[in-house]
């Protein structure tokens, strides 16, 4: 009977409610996890979604589907990615092939000319990048993100040879 | 934002120019030159070349080209934006996208994310130098100018990079 009773209770009790009146960029990073928890839901929903094309499709020069950088620091790397298969893209297009069997070619997400096979040469040769962070363990790690950022010193002094290299070529 | 400009710069150099031990960087990318070589394209006779393309807000030299004169040549733009800027101290870090598309006023954009697939930004709203100047002038022409303006909306950065294949010249 008093365990009914409790159980009354509860059950009239209205469902727990709290105003947060906090947004992302106001909270410390070391404060509240449960923010992390929360957007890390959020990212890992969008994983779901059956829409990852683009709704604005443009002139045919770029790949219509968008591929989503997580919690990585790599835009610069899918941007460049990017950039370079619409100059690709672009470039045949000029030299009168089709621009179907281009686009095909690239969308394919099997295929010899996939956004991740370019993308992992470009992040691991072309111009490094730090994958920590992205590992099983240090998965999401947010210092281990922010080394994404970092430029090593071996890429700085590949640059350097660059600047040369090109200053060189104009002289 | 110096450390994300240096890595996109970074990025851009590292596959237009060679290294002193490597050949230029979109060379290493391989689908690329099989993807040349199915369409019976020589890589050995094709080069990348990257030109610096401005807002064209911004006043960049006579001869270089705007961002819309790049779109209009069917070029697409490796570019930075910006968020947080109406509210003092937001985290304004920066972010790199491509331009792909001028639609009407705005500068389409292929974002990295799939819960902002595309992000439209006015043509006509200030760039980042100008951000930089004077916030609380760019505020008051933002909230004048553009009502519905909030942190969500993005800013552009004052150039980008366009990159093109071309023939070599023998």
């Amino acid at each position: 009977m008093g365990q009914e009773c409790n159980k009354n209770d509860i059950c009239s009790v209205p469902p727990f409610n709290m105003v947060v009146s906090t947004n992302y960029a106001i909270v410390g990073d070391h404060t509240q996890n449960s923010v992390f928890v929360q957007k890390e839901i959020e990212e890992f929903t969008t994983e779901f979604t059956t829409r990852k094309n683009l709704t604005r499709t443009g002139c045919g020069l770029i790949t219509n589907r968008v591929h989503n950088q997580r919690r990585t620091n790599l835009c610069t790397s899918y941007g460049g990615t990017t950039t370079l298969r619409g100059a690709a893209k672009r470039f045949l297009v000029t030299h009168l092939n089709p621009l179907q069997h281009i686009s095909q070619d690239l969308e394919a997400v099997q295929g010899e000319f996939t956004f991740n096979k370019m993308l992992t040469l470009v992040t691991g040769c072309v111009s490094p990048r730090s994958l920590d962070g992205l590992v099983v363990n240090s998965h999401n790690d947010p210092k281990c993100l922010n080394a994404q950022l970092q430029i090593r010193v071996a890429t700085l002094s590949i640059q350097y040879f660059n600047i040369i290299n090109c200053l060189r070529h104009i002289l | 934002m110096v450390t994300l400009l240096q890595t996109l710069t970074n990025v851009n150099f590292r596959l237009v120019c060679k290294t002193a031990l490597e050949d230029e960087g979109w060379r290493r990318i391989l689908p690329i030159l099989r993807l040349f070589e199915k369409y019976n394209l020589n890589p050995n006779q094709i080069e990348l070349e990257s030109s610096q393309v401005y807002h064209p807000l911004v006043r960049g030299n006579s001869s270089s080209l705007t961002f819309t004169d790049a779109i209009q040549q069917n070029m697409v733009i490796f570019t930075m934006v910006f968020c947080n800027t109406m509210t003092p101290g937001g985290d304004n870090s920066p972010h790199a996208v491509t331009i792909y598309k001028k639609d009407q006023n705005d500068f389409v954009i292929k974002n990295s994310y799939f819960n902002k697939k595309e992000i439209p930004i006015d043509s006509r709203v200030p760039v980042y130098s100008s951000f930089m100047n004077d916030t609380v002038a760019f505020r008051q022409y933002i909230l004048l100018n553009y009502p519905t303006f909030s942190d969500d909306n993005c800013i552009l950065f004052d150039y980008g990079f366009a990159l093109r294949f071309k023939d070599k010249v023998p």
